[in-house]
């Protein structure tokens, strides 16, 4: 059964740049295991990252025939849809490859596009309305509405004997300590109750929202209790990187594991995870070297 | 008697789905070791395998893809929710598609541990990696070409007329020449007829010595008709896997060419690719091969020469999509957020809709909107075709023709398959299942009457004292021989091989009754 993966990710200028400091040493803590104590906590700068989920994003394509993804970005005070651009705006000037499935292609490209054009917006707007919080709720509301448009055509098309595409929204918000004091200014503006509306719209339509927090323990971030409330109570999974690299690897377990498996209940589930992850040797990420890695670098240099 | 199993539709969409690469399957399945490393160099095929294996396996594999330590058996079980106690074999079970694909070996002792692990193909690991990353160098994904305004380029519209065109015309010619008054047919490369004759789908049946066997008086074999019913995917990939063994039979391995099968899977329609990936000379030979089956399309140059660049068709852009009905389902809905970053098989698009033509009443009448002759044809083999219009045919289900179908070796299964597949849009508006229950139950029904009757070479004794009669009958039970027995007749019928000792127990008896 082909599914839609719906991803926002956080691309607050303030965020990122918590989360691209080298993090100072850290005493060595007792109470991780040797395997994860052996690797150290390392920083993640946005083409990190992004790397690594276009990888992600490409496993997804290719675990099934009719996969798709939707890609939005949320920055400060606004959230805008990375991919697939609008028909209108859409300009492919990369040419096909012969090393490169064309969905992927079309996907890497896209939402490169997509993340350019959301830069060039954050250098125009120098500084200005940067305290403000990432616009989660209204790309959540995107979010669901996107899938309500999607989900709706398909299934009148579709034979009654399949049932309906299976449909996850998956949140990367990587909420940084001053952020979240502002996210606590977010309830004063009702930005609590839409929120709080999005996730029982999502509950109510068997949506699981999975939640990946990026930044560590270590950065002295609060985490975003909302959000766990948010996968609590839609049966998704909240996850708090450790800091230690396999970006990719948690992705794959917090999206993977409750939607080709049969469902149980969370404990075991999130047993199964912290055990694997805990088991799991640090990625090797040098392995993923995209070719447009430099232009990524030039990017970043161009926003704020 | 209604036998719930009949009108299970859901079951007989799961037949119909999962036997799509059936053929492919079965093939690989014979495969060893060194035909996976040569067919794991080319990172689509691993794209194409690891889409064919259960999704199990496939999410499995993602997890570990990127991982340089062999799985534990430990890890598996926790990815699997399982208990840690569990035994191995339930693990080993999961995995087991893969372990046939060679992706994993079966599951070994560690050395000095406890505990099982299994290490993962590393020239599919890399395959695999490379595919996701787009770091690979094979340009297995087809390399473009680009075009110069001079070349030929065909529209997508074009390229899927071309392709139906040519593979239906390849299936007409075996409708036609099954039938007692054919209509005019084009003939087929002489390369597509040794294939379908060595396929065992035509035969020439007037020389039964099968020597001096002509590929003009061919007419199609009750293999051929069931090929004909299947959907289009299963249809290619049971003539490609036959290319595929016909390229083995002549001692020459087929891992470049299914290597380039999986590659033309995952081409995108209207995009033109070079020929210069495919070096091998049976790859070449095969991409000639396919133009005559239609897969792709190779515009002739002016001066008259194969262009050095080539099309996919629709045929080989959806060979790897899955489920075809479901892709074309998904491309039909045109939203905006649809277009350009999905893996749906590209182009299956109109030619699937033209296939849903036909609605079936609980009357067993049938209404075909079609004016396709091929379809036609198909359709005349089990129905009664009454009305003919322009764009409808009209006809009944009827014993003697679904019975005369089934003599040619078509089963009910695959009658209520096409059945199924054809339906109009309009058949779906009513609750399932799709076919109406009783007309499924009476396809079965007459399937089951042609074993109504059994033929078995017996041997008959007859009785005149109903206490021998009686003696016989026990004996021939202990011996397991016994066929029929008729109390009213005192007869008895006995197998054959059994028929000696029989005898002799009767004559054994009567000498007792007589020296009595």
């Amino acid at each position: 059964m082909p599914s839609l993966l719906i991803l926002i990710v956080d691309l607050h200028p303030l965020s990122w740049s918590l989360l691209s400091i080298p993090p100072s040493p850290q005493p060595s803590d007792p109470t991780l295991s040797p395997i994860i104590a052996k690797s150290l906590p390392s920083s993640l700068t946005l083409e990190e990252f992004i790397t690594q989920l276009l990888v992600f994003l490409n496993a997804h394509l290719a675990s099934q025939w009719g996969n798709r993804v939707v890609v939005y970005g949320v920055s400060a005070g606004k959230s805008r849809l990375l991919f697939p651009a609008p028909s209108t705006t859409r300009d492919d000037t990369n040419t096909p490859s012969g090393n490169v499935y064309e969905p992927f292609r079309l996907l890497d490209s896209g939402l490169e596009q997509g993340l350019r054009g959301m830069m060039s917006e954050e250098g125009v707007r120098e500084g200005k309305g940067l305290n403000e919080p990432p616009a989660l709720v209204a790309a959540m509301t995107k979010a669901l509405c996107c899938e309500l448009t999607l989900i709706f055509p398909l299934t009148s098309h579709i034979p009654s004997s399949i049932s309906p595409l299976e449909i996850s929204l998956i949140n990367f918000p990587s909420l940084a300590s001053s952020l979240s004091l502002l996210f606590h200014s977010i309830l004063t503006k009702g930005g609590y109750v839409g929120l709080m509306n999005c996730v029982f719209a999502a509950q109510k339509g068997k949506i699981p929202i999975d939640v990946l927090t990026l930044p560590p323990s270590y950065t002295q971030t609060s985490p975003p209790i909302f959000l766990q409330q948010a996968a609590h109570l839609t049966g998704g999974m909240y996850w708090r990187w450790n800091g230690r690299g396999g970006v990719l690897q948690y992705l794959h377990v917090s999206y993977n594991l409750h939607h080709n498996l049969p469902s149980s209940s969370s404990p075991m589930h999130n047993a199964a995870c912290s055990y694997l992850l805990h088991h799991f040797p640090p990625l090797v990420s040098h392995y993923i070297s995209f070719h447009r890695k430099e232009e990524w670098q030039t990017e970043r240099s161009e926003s704020p | 008697m209604v036998q719930p199993n009949f009108s299970n539709p859901r079951k007989a969409q799961a037949e119909l789905s999962s036997s799509s690469t059936a053929a492919l399957d079965a093939f690989l399945d014979t495969q060893h070791q060194s035909y996976y490393e040569e067919i794991y160099k080319s990172e689509a095929a691993c794209l194409c395998i690891l889409r064919q294996l259960p999704e199990i396996c496939r999410y499995i594999i993602l997890h570990f893809i990127w991982s340089h330590q062999p799985v534990k058996s430990s890890d598996l079980k926790a990815l699997l929710r399982m208990d840690q106690f569990s035994p191995l074999s339930q693990v080993a079970n999961d995995i087991q598609p893969a372990i046939k694909r060679k992706i994993f070996q079966p599951l070994e002792l560690q050395q000095g541990k406890r505990g099982h692990h299994t290490p993962m193909n590393d020239v599919f690991k890399r395959g695999l990696r490379n595919a996701l990353t787009g770091s690979g160098t094979s340009n297995s994904f087809g390399l473009p070409y680009p075009l110069s305004p001079t070349d030929e380029y065909p529209s997508e519209s074009q390229l899927i007329q071309f392709g139906d065109r040519t593979w239906e015309s390849i299936l007409k010619y075996m409708v036609s020449s099954g039938l007692d008054r054919g209509f005019p047919v084009a003939r087929p490369e002489t390369s597509v007829l040794r294939l379908l004759h060595s396929s065992g789908l035509m035969a020439d049946l007037s020389e039964s010595n099968g020597r001096q066997q002509s590929l003009d008086r061919m007419t199609i074999t009750s293999q051929g008709f069931q090929f004909l019913l299947e959907d289009r995917q299963t249809q290619l990939w049971q003539i490609l896997v036959f290319y595929l063994t016909s390229i083995e039979s002549r001692g020459i391995s087929s891992a470049p060419v299914l290597s380039l099968f999986f590659s033309l899977g995952c081409m995108q329609i209207t995009q033109s690719y070079s020929l210069s990936t495919f070096s091998n000379p049976t790859q070449l030979q095969a991409l000639d091969d396919l133009q005559s089956y239609g897969l792709i399309y190779r515009p002739a140059t002016p001066s008259g020469a194969k262009a050095d660049y080539f099309f996919p068709t629709h045929l080989s852009t959806s060979l790897c999509s899955g489920n075809s009905a479901l892709s074309a389902a998904l491309n039909t809905t045109e939203i905006d957020t649809s277009h350009g970053g999905t893996g749906t098989g590209v182009g299956m698009g109109s030619g699937e809709d033209d296939k849903k033509f036909l609605i079936l009443e609980t009357n067993y009448k049938i209404y075909a909107y079609t004016n396709n002759e091929l379809e036609i044809a198909i359709l005349n083999l089990f129905m009664d075709i009454k009305v003919q219009y322009r764009n409808l045919v009209v006809g009944k289900l009827d014993r003697a023709h679904v019975k005369a179908a089934m003599e040619k070796g078509i089963s009910a299964y695959q009658i209520i398959a096409y059945l199924q597949s054809h339906a109009h849009p309009q058949m779906y508006s009513s609750p399932p299942p799709i076919l109406h229950t009783t007309i499924v139950d009476q396809l079965h029904l007459w399937d089951k009457e042609r074993n109504r009757l059994r033929t078995e070479e017996s041997e008959m004794f007859e009785f005149f004292s109903k206490d021998l009669y009686e003696d016989t009958e026990a004996e021939a039970k202990r011996y397991d021989g016994l066929l029929l027995a008729v109390p009213k007749d005192k007869l008895l019928f006995v197998n054959p091989s059994v028929k000696d000792a029989i005898k002799d127990f009767v004559k054994g008896q009567q000498r007792q009754l007589r020296g009595m």
